[in-house]
């Protein structure tokens, strides 16, 4: 690999294995796989294939049992605060949402950046700026718990947006919306990585995926197969 | 905008439990402001007596178990003035007399004694020797009431009350105080003093001098004991230490049932919030940081209940007073007591965020994420 292509990965991993005790299985056998800078990849494979596990791993919030994750091609292992890694670096879209269903849109979107105590002005604004942008705008002071399953996914995007983020891990995030609402949050994660260069990685079961996807690979029993 | 609209808005959201959770801490804090306040009241009542005064020996009947009922020879005085050290002494006569129901101090001090010096006369004039006159503390006059404001009645003499006063010390603020000649007639204890306060020149009140004059007086005077005023007060309020450390036992327990509380209310807003918490660790918290976040919602709720709870505490402790024969004494919580108390229901709000704390950072947020 010369020196150019390396500076444009974002992930890379060298035989990568996740072992899980409890289960006494493998969720991810020596799994080698790159990720450029911008690139939008969607990773499909059956419930238990170990998806998920990668995203988590690269998240920084699993250890893998052997081999190496870099992350600009700086190995993973030598950070030593990953929540500093993930707050600077990685922006997380989930299935569930996981928003304080009686807060407003907006207050769900500040909440996790409150780690500073106090937020400045301009914080408000970008996260205004971001709502617009997907398009709930005037759902800004909305309870969250009065709006559909469609926009609390993009409250959720939103959210993850806010720090601006070199890269959106999206566990499963169409699997609790229905085909409209999967379509246009789909659509969204596409325009958020055409326009900002945000590199996606996206996790679903969800077809659909390959319309919006730039490369799609699959996780089988822990192996990875391109497309 | 900040984390504590957000704390609070959250805390709120659960509004049966938080006031469950406040009215439990207010209720812990005012019982351990309760306990320990009656005690403490009444020693600085007895600290003030004596501090503010500079007096520093006092002068009793030898081995004379109550202070009520020692006597010694009220002219002595006169002949302990003779002591090279002391600068000035005064008699005391002490008569409890009861008074709608409660027990009131009545004082008799001599004329122009140097315990004039620390009560404030807010009104009339002092009582004149041998005309049944007394002046009355302020807080008496307060619970006396407009009707018998006027006039006292002591072993069935009749005297006038001719001027209120204030002092710094709770106890004398409830008391009566008269001429000590006419107190004396009153009670027929004629020449007789209960104690004598000592207070020495300023170049004597080393330890070592204190101690060397205790010992003077004594072998001057063989029928009295003199002591230190600090020992003097710690052993007419021994019954007060005694009864602190029950309340200090007590107090104990409550503390930990309000901090228990607290943790159990914490460690609810845990769980339920176990998920959220997961996703902040992935979002990019750090653990130390959702530690604050359990720590400043624990202080909140703590706050607010302690903040009850020494308003209540503080009315209850005045309460108590006034309904018990000893509300001669008012209680007087300094700021240290106050800080002490708020030390406590600090460090309770700290030890229940721990709980939770602990739970979550020993927790695999990926697991809780996947739990579902």
């Amino acid at each position: 690999m010369n020196k150019c292509s390396c500076r444009e990965n974002i992930f890379r991993t060298v035989n990568l294995r996740k072992f899980y005790p409890q289960t006494q299985s493998f969720a991810l056998r020596d799994l080698s796989f790159t990720v450029t800078k911008g690139e939008f990849v969607g990773i499909k494979g059956p419930s238990g294939s170990g998806k998920s596990t990668l995203l988590y791993l690269l998240a920084g919030l699993l250890k893998p049992t052997s081999g190496e994750i870099y992350f600009q091609e700086k190995p993973l292992e030598i950070v030593k605060n990953k929540a500093l890694y993930r707050r600077n670096n990685i922006g997380f879209v989930f299935q569930d949402f996981y928003l304080y269903p009686r807060f407003t849109a907006l207050e769900n979107m500040l909440f996790p950046s409150l780690y500073q105590f106090s937020l400045p002005a301009s914080t408000i604004k970008k996260a205004e700026m971001y709502l617009e942008y997907l398009n709930i705008r005037e759902k800004i002071n909305s309870r969250v718990e009065t709006l559909s399953a469609g926009e609390r996914q993009r409250v959720c995007i939103a959210r993850a947006l806010l720090h601006e983020p070199q890269c959106i891990l999206a566990d499963e995030p169409t699997g609790n919306l229905d085909s409209g609402n999967a379509k246009n949050t789909l659509g969204l994660l596409q325009k958020i990585n055409e326009e900002h260069k945000t590199t996606i990685l996206l996790v679903t079961h969800d077809d659909m995926v390959s319309h919006y996807a730039r490369r799609i690979v699959r996780i089988i029993d822990g192996n990875l197969y391109n497309g | 905008m900040n984390i504590l609209y957000f704390l609070v808005k959250d805390i709120f959201q659960k509004k049966m439990r938080v006031f469950l959770t406040i009215c439990g801490v207010s209720i812990g804090v005012s019982v351990c402001i309760i306990m320990l306040g009656i005690g403490e009241s009444i020693k600085n009542s007895f600290k003030d007596i004596y501090g503010k005064r500079q007096i520093e020996i006092i002068i009793e009947e030898k081995d004379q178990l109550s202070i009520l009922l020692s006597r010694v020879d009220a002219h002595l005085t006169q002949e302990i003035q003779g002591i090279s050290a002391i600068e000035d002494a005064s008699a005391t006569l002490l008569y409890l007399h009861k008074i709608k129901g409660v027990a009131v101090p009545v004082f008799g001090w001599e004329e122009n004694s140097f315990l004039f010096d620390a009560v404030e006369l807010i009104h009339g004039r002092r009582p004149a020797l041998g005309k049944k006159e007394v002046m009355v503390g302020d807080s008496l006059a307060r619970s006396l009431g407009k009707e018998n404001e006027k006039e006292i009645k002591i072993k069935g003499v009749s005297f006038i009350v001719v001027g209120v006063f204030k002092s710094s010390s709770p106890f004398e603020q409830f008391a009566v105080l008269m001429p000590l000649a006419d107190l004396q007639k009153t009670i027929h204890e004629e020449g007789k003093a209960t104690f004598i306060n000592v207070k020495l020149k300023p170049q004597y009140r080393s330890e070592a001098m204190i101690e060397s004059t205790i010992k003077e007086i004594e072998r001057l005077f063989p029928t009295i004991a003199a002591m230190r005023a600090d020992a003097f007060v710690s052993e007419k309020t021994k019954f007060i230490v005694m009864g602190e450390q029950f309340s200090f036992l007590v107090s104990l327990i409550t503390v930990i049932a309000v901090a228990l509380g607290l943790a159990n209310t914490m460690v609810t807003s845990s769980f339920e919030k176990r998920k959220l918490l997961a996703i902040l660790l992935a979002l990019g918290w750090q653990k130390v940081e959702i530690a604050l976040l359990f720590i400043c919602e624990s202080l909140i709720v703590a706050f607010i209940g302690g903040a009850l709870g020494i308003l209540l505490g503080f009315k209850g402790t005045a309460y108590i007073f006034g309904i018990t024969g000893i509300n001669a004494l008012v209680p007087t919580l300094g700021i240290v007591f106050i800080l002490k108390i708020t030390g406590i229901i600090l460090g309770s709000a700290v030890f229940a965020a721990a709980v939770p704390t602990w739970i979550t950072l020993n927790s695999n947020p990926v697991e809780i994420i996947r739990s579902e």
